[in-house]
């Protein structure tokens, strides 16, 4: 079912690691948050449930976190949602990263890889994405 | 959908007595009060969507049915205004309404829920158990200290003890809290499906561990020649080998209001307690007394309703018991919330369990 269409992704991206590395455009729209702690479980499930094909959180690796632990909170939520997906037949539309300042210049290539994954997934069927 | 009377009709038949918030516990720690939420209505100048707003304090516990000379069903006026309004209350509902975000997903998604327990399952059995949203509860919610997955693992090993091997339908969530939130829409998807499901399946019995589940399935769906049955009442005691260890302490049961009042399962959770050795006392209020854990479809847990929870577990206490029963996952989330938070640290050191858990336990049919 592969064509070419371009995967809708909401991405969540933490403002202190990854946020300047990565760009809104038509498919893609980029939200900043201060941190990826920030990024509530019912944030990921709406983005879904309103038509985006897959969703990107990106927040600070261990020890990165300016807000102490931010970031275990961020993974520890997103372990969930990701089992949660999981249990709803939608594995592999959610992908979290944790990057340093430094490494965030890989940033649009992990973003282009998630986007060929998820060409392979398929449209969500969830809603017709338009957003 | 079942909703039995107009909202009109209630409002014509009811005559002010008041009886109904006598008995409302809501009324004990609140201002709230149906007697006036009816009188408020009055005149016609209120549409549905007010009414729901008006009386969103309303836990739809059942209590005041029961008493109302003019045998007006309040709680199902409620439920009425909140389907026929404009406007559901689902944006009030606690946590962010995560599972409601979860459950809208499951609607569309081609999966629902996890089918993956403890124990034998079969395919070509007839007779189905329907664990509910029980792993979606543990990922979510496991700060309140329940397993919830333990659930299930040990409702299908009761029914192993029990000589058999259900079948596990790919189901979706019953839409109790889509309902009771007023999301008629979403409701009427989900039990869409899963009707459709458990009518191709040639299914005969479906077992619930759940309060909640049970009494949509009885109440709000239509299966006919399908018999709905809570897992206390397909348990049959003889059937069951009891390793009767009378450590335990006093051991007490709170009527789930989905399960009690709602259906009239009493006896039945309470039979198998007794015969698993415990040495069971009721509480003061139980039976069609019991008072509600105070958060019904995730609204209303607030300072108010915390009270209810106290008042409900210093019951428990004031009788001495070890280990309180409940047979519903929201009473067992709402109620060792309560236990576990830091300022009632040690207050209530009571063990709150799941029905099936507890005498999974005592018959050795645990994890
Ligand atoms: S008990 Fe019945 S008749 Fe009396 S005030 Fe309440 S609803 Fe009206
Ligand atoms: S259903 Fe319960 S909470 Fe609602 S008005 Fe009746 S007694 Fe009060």
């Amino acid at each position: 079912m592969e064509s070419d269409r371009v995967p809708k992704i909401i991405s969540f991206v933490c403002n202190w690691c990854s946020y300047d590395e990565l760009g809104s455009d038509d498919d893609t729209k980029v939200i900043r948050v201060m941190c990826g702690g920030r990024v509530d479980p019912v944030e990921v499930f709406r983005a879904l449930k309103g038509g985006a094909d897959g969703v990107f959180v990106a927040g600070c690796p261990e020890d990165g976190c300016r807000y102490i632990e931010g970031n275990k909170k961020m993974m520890g939520r997103m372990e969930r949602v990701s089992r949660a997906l999981e249990y709803l037949g939608l594995d592999g539309r959610l992908r979290v990263i944790k990057a340093t300042p430094n490494d965030a210049v890989k940033l649009p290539e992990m973003m282009n890889v998630f986007r060929e994954r998820l060409k392979k997934l398929g449209q969500s069927q969830l809603k017709n994405g338009e957003f | 959908m079942g909703v039995v009377m107009h909202l009109d009709e209630i409002i014509r038949l009811c005559y002010q007595c008041g009886a109904c918030t006598g008995i409302c516990p809501m009324r004990r720690v609140s201002l709230f009060s149906p007697r006036d939420s009816i009188l408020n209505s009055r005149g016609g100048d209120m549409d549905p969507g007010s009414v729901a707003v008006d009386t969103a304090p309303c836990l739809t516990c059942y209590q005041c049915a029961a008493e109302c000379p003019q045998g007006i069903d309040f709680p199902e006026y409620v439920l009425a205004s909140r389907c026929a309004g404009d406007d559901s209350l689902v944006t009030c509902a606690v946590h962010g309404t995560v599972l409601h975000e979860i459950q809208e997903i499951m609607a569309s998604a081609d999966k629902g829920i996890p089918k993956e327990f403890a124990g034998e399952t079969d395919d070509g059995s007839d007779i189905a158990y329907y664990p509910g949203c029980i792993d979606y509860l543990n990922l979510f919610y496991d700060d309140v200290g329940v397993d919830y997955h333990a659930i299930g693992d040990a409702s299908v090993n009761l029914l192993n003890k029990m000589g058999v091997k259900p079948r596990i339908l790919d189901m979706k969530c019953c839409g109790h809290d889509a309902l009771y939130q007023g999301d008629k829409n979403l409701f009427e998807r989900l039990s869409a499906y899963n009707t459709k499901r458990v009518k191709n399946s040639g299914i005969k019995t479906i077992v619930v561990s759940c309060a909640e589940c049970y009494m949509m399935f009885k109440k709000h769906y239509e299966l006919e020649n399908v018999n709905v049955l809570h897992i206390s009442e397909f348990l049959d005691p003889d059937k069951l080998e009891i390793k009767t260890e009378s450590d335990g302490g006093i051991v007490t049961y709170h009527d789930p209001c989905r399960l009690g009042r709602y259906c009239g399962v009493y006896d039945a959770p309470r039979k198998l307690i007794k015969y698993a050795g415990a040495e069971f006392v009721d509480m003061k209020h139980n039976r069609e007394k019991a008072v509600c854990c105070g958060v019904s479809a995730w609204l209303n847990c607030n300072d108010c309703t915390k009270a209810l929870r106290a008042m409900r577990l210093d019951e428990a206490k004031k009788i001495g018991a070890e280990t309180m029963i409940t047979a519903c996952t929201k009473c067992l989330t709402h109620f060792n919330c309560l236990k576990n938070e830091i300022e009632n640290n040690g207050v209530y050191d009571m063990k709150i369990e799941d029905f099936t858990v507890f005498i999974a336990n005592k018959v050795g049919a645990g994890k």
